[in-house]
């Protein structure tokens, strides 16, 4: 890991880890100025359009929708949706970034925070950062993890 | 007939709305404006699993027009909670299929309101946890079923079997409330938003505080275009019930009255809206009466009816009419509550 390093994970998800949560703790040293945490995975969404289709279906049947709606939700994109969290010492919750889009970038001081996350002292301690796994809709979707102070 | 919700300032409210501090468009203040410009009193911030705009929705007051209620969206695996009035986070990541009594308690004990939002929105892998899975919670015990969401939500078959869960729940004695929610993101989606009502007690506090109150009460009405009112009352008594009262058992016949109200977000709606009849209903039974001008307020329309005496459980009202030249259910109130017998 680079100088400020806290944290670098690589995970891999299926979709049988949909509704789950992978935390990571790290340890911030005292006198950081700034928490920056990074979350990027890939695929963003299902690619495989016949598979898509195959798997609207099934859901539309659960939730009432016809095939033709189901067709259409599947040409939209059946999207992977994993979001971060973080809780410093306490724990104390400091943000949550729930969004679209496979990348995600954080970063907080004791003035200032990215949408999503509170600003606040960056106290020494035991910190987490958090990985929602809402759902994998890919076969597979892997994610990277970073965290890393100034 | 005269009584029911007198003296109440009627507030005009969206209570389901996000910004760029979870995955909506719009900064706060933009919000704010946004909510003005619909001619709403109230917008809920109800960002998805952060409450990290309320800072900034807090020091923005009303300075544009609307005020901003605090809240947040438990967005879960197995369901989304609107957490209304809440200033702090919700925990939410150790809930599992049987977790929403703890989180609804808890959102209480903050001295908030607990919502089940769009609770037959097509969930995973669609719009994930959107739909109601949580298990062991009877629906009516939440503080109120986000029956109409998104806009046009008219159209919704989703929303539709909410409505008739809710209607389930009454007629099964619940006492929950209805409302509706956009889940407004940005710009960008056509249609009409409804507007939930919110009836306030007037008074020197703030307008959030008041419509927490107004909803936990059920003092409710929601609306593509002009505010639904209703009044129940029984002949030669003095006073008259609206929505979230209780009318106390007596001997004289039931009387109804129904009327749509202009207010200053409708006017723009004017062309694509037409109410033409109102229904009034109760448990295992219903009646109804066509709109005409009210003579006793410029530009409303009312309906009047005599009840049977086998009125029970509750009495609400649907307005019908069409929307595009289509016919659709246009506002409706929740329910006067009948006490026992």
């Amino acid at each position: 890991m680079d100088q400020g390093a806290l944290l670098e994970v690589e995970a891999r998800l299926g979709p049988e880890d949909s509704r789950s949560h992978r935390s990571f703790p790290f340890e911030l040293p005292p006198g950081a100025r700034e928490l920056e945490l990074e979350l990027a995975f890939e695929p963003a969404m299902l690619e495989d359009e016949a598979l898509a289709a195959r798997i609207a279906f099934e859901a539309g049947r659960r939730f009432g929708i016809g095939p033709e709606e189901a067709s259409r939700r599947a040409r939209e994109g059946l999207r992977n949706l994993l979001t971060l969290s973080l809780d410093g010492p306490g724990p104390s919750f400091r943000g949550c970034a729930h969004r679209q889009g496979p990348r995600v970038l954080a970063i907080l001081s004791a003035a200032a925070a990215s949408p999503g996350f509170l600003p606040g002292p960056l106290t020494a301690g035991a910190w987490r950062a958090t990985v929602s796994v809402h759902c994998v809709a890919s076969p597979r979707c892997s994610f990277r993890l970073r965290a890393r102070a100034r | 007939m005269r009584g029911a919700g007198e003296g109440l300032r009627w507030a005009a409210c969206e209570l389901h709305a996000h910004s760029i501090h979870s995955d909506g468009r719009l900064q706060v203040a933009e919000l704010a404006r946004y909510a003005a410009g619909r001619g709403l009193d109230l917008i809920a911030l109800s960002d998805h699993n952060t409450v990290s705009g309320l800072a900034e929705a807090a020091a923005l007051g009303g300075q544009y027009g609307s005020e901003i209620l605090s809240a947040m969206e438990l967005t879960t695996f197995y369901g989304h909670i609107l957490a209304l009035g809440v200033q702090d986070y919700v925990e939410w990541r150790g809930l599992g299929r049987e977790g929403a009594g703890g989180a609804v308690a808890e959102i209480r004990s903050r001295g908030g309101l607990a919502g089940i939002a769009h609770p037959f929105r097509p969930g995973n892998p669609f719009c994930t946890g959107c739909f109601w899975e949580f298990e062991g919670f009877e629906s009516g015990e939440a503080d109120y079923l986000e029956l109409w969401s998104e806009p046009d939500p008219h159209l919704a078959p989703c929303n539709a079997r909410a409505f008739e869960q809710w209607i389930s729940l009454l007629d099964r004695g619940f006492r929950v409330a209805a409302t509706s929610g956009t889940d407004y993101h940005g710009p960008g989606r056509e249609g009409l938003c409804a507007t939930t009502f919110l009836g306030c007690e007037p008074g020197p506090g703030a307008l959030g505080a008041a419509a927490l109150a107004a909803l936990r009460r059920g003092r409710v009405a929601v609306s593509l275009g002009a505010r639904p009112s209703l009044a129940l009352g029984r002949r030669g008594e003095g006073r008259s019930y609206g929505p979230g009262e209780e009318l106390p058992p007596g001997p004289g016949r039931l009387e109804a009255r129904a009327v749509l109200l202009p207010w200053r977000g409708a006017a723009s709606r004017l062309p694509e809206l037409r109410a033409e009849l109102a229904r009034f209903l109760w448990r295992g039974g219903s009646t109804e009466a066509g709109l005409a001008p009210d003579p006793e307020a410029g530009g409303a329309l009312a309906a009047q009816v005599e009840l049977p005496p086998s009125v029970e459980g509750y009495l609400r009202v649907e307005f019908r009419g069409s929307v595009r030249g289509e016919a659709a259910l246009i506002g409706f109130t929740n329910p006067v509550y009948l006490g026992p017998a």
